[in-house]
């Protein structure tokens, strides 16, 4: 087992952990090292090819790929190191990053700082608390995203999207076009409060909108055969037969190394407690991304970025 | 571990692939037999035992011919069974708790009944004492049972050991595979009809679970009035892990015959789970959660620890166990139809009583004339799948230099490698529910929404098919259609 010395650590090479590694090194960190599990870097940017991202330092809108592939130059450029297929299984106070490689095996890294860069996970059913049974036919729309670009398959016939972030268009157009019916896309916002651009991509693609509403249950044993859908102001009760649900309504943290580390937790929003620089209870170790709050638009991912100094 | 073939003929069939299907099925695999074991389902554990909360119980006072003493010496089993088959468990011990002054007299009464009256080994524990063995514990609470036998287990890990090891022992294990007849004659099990074929045998055990009065009804026993209890459990988390450390249950003020009134539980590595509740089922398939069930568990539970985050819902699932209504008792032994053998209408406290209930079933087949031999060669210890989770960092080292796909995270909530998943596969796994049960990856905080599509793409490779017959938990559950 290999042990080294960082000065500074980002775990995710993300859109948040990429971005904050071009920063660190304008900072003028030399020393700095982005853990990465893919092979690639880029996170959800490597999913996007419709969703602009409004890129800080400019204010411009950048497309997905032109954006990733500046952050891949500006990396190299920078001469940041990066460990691809590199995954940390533990992280401890102090610091030491324990990670995973196929190739190299274990490496203990310590550093001085660490920056959590490590996404989110996608709001789900059971945190939207929706009851009933639980089918196969439910997905989270970044994972729906994934399925298709990875196999190319159709995930159902009879489709209905919840909720109403970016990631809406990613998935109508891909299902789309491998001949999903897109049935109707349900919001608990009001008509008027939907995302202008959802909106009128909604309603281009000829989708029925169903505002103010919620699913509350979902039927069906083996695969989902309907939903319930509950109007906020009536509280009106419509079945809709479909045999796949979309939720996408954005992201909560991952917490998997904030609770393994033993920094704090605000339970009540499901976030690691953090200061103003995004800086967690645990000195010199940062949250940054999905990873320091909940967002329901992944235009906000590099609004949370922590100043290194 | 699975068959496709029917063997024509079979010393003993046991239907259903439960706990107390397999934990017969590993104790009759000591002998010279031929054991045939059939589940309907594609993985064993996906009925009664997949809806379990995980609670090894101390005791459950019953005036029944069954539930208390074998709930008595199935807690004591599991030592042995954790060392022999390589399962979690642990024990958290229970506290039973009076927050209240009335709860507070009947707790007296309680202790005194427990220790007096059942012998059991109860502690009683002052406040002062209580709230440094649980600090989060509500303030008000006056006193406490402390009960050091009360464990958790996971139920389905350890189906799928009690499965692996009698496997490995000659068991035969038909899953997919339905019952749909017998063959009786002069009132004599003559062979067991399934969807697949016949099985030639002189007896059969009715483990089936839930549907264990639909098999008793093939063969025409008399019926017995089966009610379909639900329950719900809430699972937390995991930032909650090792939140608190004990089960701890409120004093209960009326007791109800029924039900013990759930707890507030851990999972062996510590995530919350509280419940279950008692509510009726609509039917033998019926696990659809309620939010009311949510609301109940947590209104019943959250005083207990006043600043625990209910808000913080992992996830929410629902069991249905097998009531026989007139006794609220298992049902075990012989029946009017010769060879025909009854584990049936298995409920609570059947986990923990599960190998005592497979041994009482050997002993009732000996009397009933079937032969017993003991093997010379039976191996009595099987191993889990060697994880990261599980493994030291210089294991973890090691591991990937022998296989480097231990280097590679598939799971990121639970560090579940490539590896481990395809040694489920290995081991039986056919859908993507059989690797979550073996590995725990899709259990944690994500729910699988990160590691599904590579979950998709290496059992398709592993079992040389297509990702469209890749299915979440058997045929109709396809995710791409």
């Amino acid at each position: 087992m290999e042990e080294i010395t960082k000065e500074l650590i980002i775990v995710g090479a993300g859109l948040a952990g990429s971005y904050l590694g071009i920063k660190a090194s304008e900072y003028g960190f030399d020393n700095v090292l982005i853990i990465e599990r893919e092979p690639s870097i880029g996170g959800i940017l490597r999913h996007l090819r419709h969703v602009n991202i409004t890129y800080p330092d400019t204010g411009e809108e950048i497309a997905p790929q032109e954006l990733l592939m500046n952050l891949n130059n500006e990396l190299q450029s920078a001469e940041v190191e990066i460990w691809k297929e590199t995954t940390v299984i533990d992280l401890q106070e102090g610091f030491k990053v324990i990670c995973v490689n196929p190739n190299k095996g274990v490496t203990l890294v310590n550093a001085e700082k660490v920056v959590l860069a490590t996404g989110g996970k996608e709001i789900n059913q059971y945190d939207l608390r929706i009851v009933g049974s639980r089918p196969a036919g439910v997905f989270t729309a970044l994972l729906a995203i994934k399925l298709v670009d990875l196999f190319n398959k159709r995930i159902g016939r009879d489709v209905v999207i919840y909720g109403d972030n970016e990631l809406v268009k990613e998935v109508v157009t891909r299902l789309k076009g491998l001949g999903s019916n897109i049935k109707y896309l349900v919001t608990d916002k009001k008509h008027r409060d939907i995302r202008k651009d959802t909106k009128e991509f909604i309603e281009r693609e000829d989708i029925e909108i169903i505002d103010y509403a919620q699913v509350i249950r979902l039927h069906g044993v083996k695969r989902l055969e309907r939903i319930e859908v509950m109007k906020n102001d009536s509280n009106d009760i419509e079945e809709i037969s479909c045999d796949t649900l979309i939720i996408s309504k954005g992201f909560l943290p991952d917490l998997i190394l904030i609770k393994k580390v033993g920094a704090g937790i605000d339970f009540s929003k499901l976030e690691p407690i953090k200061g103003e620089n995004l800086e967690t209870t645990i000195k010199d170790l940062f949250v940054a991304g999905l990873a320091a709050e909940r967002k329901e638009s992944i235009n906000d991912i590099l609004k949370s970025i922590p100043v290194i100094k | 571990m699975i068959s496709k073939e029917v063997p024509e003929k079979a010393d003993v069939v046991i239907i259903g692939c439960g706990v107390v299907g397999c934990a017969i099925a590993r104790e009759l695999s000591r002998y010279r037999l031929k054991v045939v074991a059939i589940d309907k389902e594609p993985d064993v554990g996906w009925g009664v035992t997949k809806g379990n909360m995980g609670v090894i119980h101390p005791f459950v006072p019953h005036k029944g011919k069954y539930k208390e003493w074998m709930c008595l010496e199935g807690n004591k089993e599991f030592e042995k069974l954790a060392k022999e088959l390589d399962i979690p468990f642990k024990r958290p011990g229970l506290l039973i708790v009076a927050l209240s002054f009335v709860q507070f007299l009947a707790l007296i009464f309680a202790y005194l009944y427990l220790r007096l009256v059942k012998k059991i080994n109860a502690k009683w524990i002052w406040k002062k004492k209580l709230l440094e063995m649980e600090p989060k514990l509500n303030r008000k609470a006056k006193a406490a049972i402390y009960v050091p036998t009360a464990g958790v287990t996971d139920p389905v890990k350890y189906a799928i050991a009690l499965a692996e090891n009698a496997a490995e022992n000659g068991v035969i294990f038909l899953l997919n595979t339905q019952v749909v007849g017998f063959e009786i004659e002069n009132n004599e099990i003559k062979a067991v009809v399934t969807d697949k074929g016949r099985i030639e045998t002189k007896f059969v055990i009715n483990a089936a679970g839930v549907y264990s009065d639909k098999i008793e009804e093939l063969a025409g026993i008399r019926k017995r009035k089966m009610w379909h209890g639900k329950g719900v459990m809430v699972v937390f988390d995991q930032g909650l892990q090792n939140y608190y450390n004990h089960l701890i249950a409120p004093m209960p003020l009326r007791v109800d015959p029924r039900t013990k009134g759930g707890a507030i539980s851990i999972s062996p590595d510590g995530i919350p789970i509280w419940g279950p509740n008692l509510v009726e089922a609509k039917g033998k398939e019926d696990t659809e959660v309620d939010s009311s069930d949510i609301n109940m568990i947590i209104k019943k539970f959250h005083e207990l620890l006043p600043d625990f985050p209910v808000n913080a819902v992992m996830k929410y699932y629902a069991g249905v166990r097998p009531v026989n209504e007139d006794t609220w008792d298992f049902v075990l032994g012989p029946t009017e139809v010769k060879g025909f053998i009854n584990a049936a209408y298995i409920l609570s406290p059947g986990l923990t009583a599960s190998y005592i209930i497979a041994k009482k079933i050997v002993e009732i087949l000996q009397s009933e004339g079937l032969e017993l031999v003991g093997k010379d060669d039976f191996k009595e210890v099987r191993k889990a799948i060697k994880g990261l989770s599980n493994m030291s960092i210089d294991e973890i080292d090691n591991a990937i230099r022998e296989n480097p796909r231990y280097g590679k995270v598939v799971c990121l909530c639970n560090n579940v490698s490539e590896a481990e998943i395809r040694e489920a596969i290995r081991r039986g796994a056919k859908t993507i529910d059989s690797i979550k049960f073996r590995t725990n990856a899709c259990m944690g905080r994500c729910q699988g929404s990160r590691c599904l599509p590579e979950i998709i793409r290496i059992l398709s490779e592993e079992l040389k098919i297509p990702v469209d017959k890749v299915t979440m938990k058997g045929a109709g559950s396809e995710i791409f259609r």
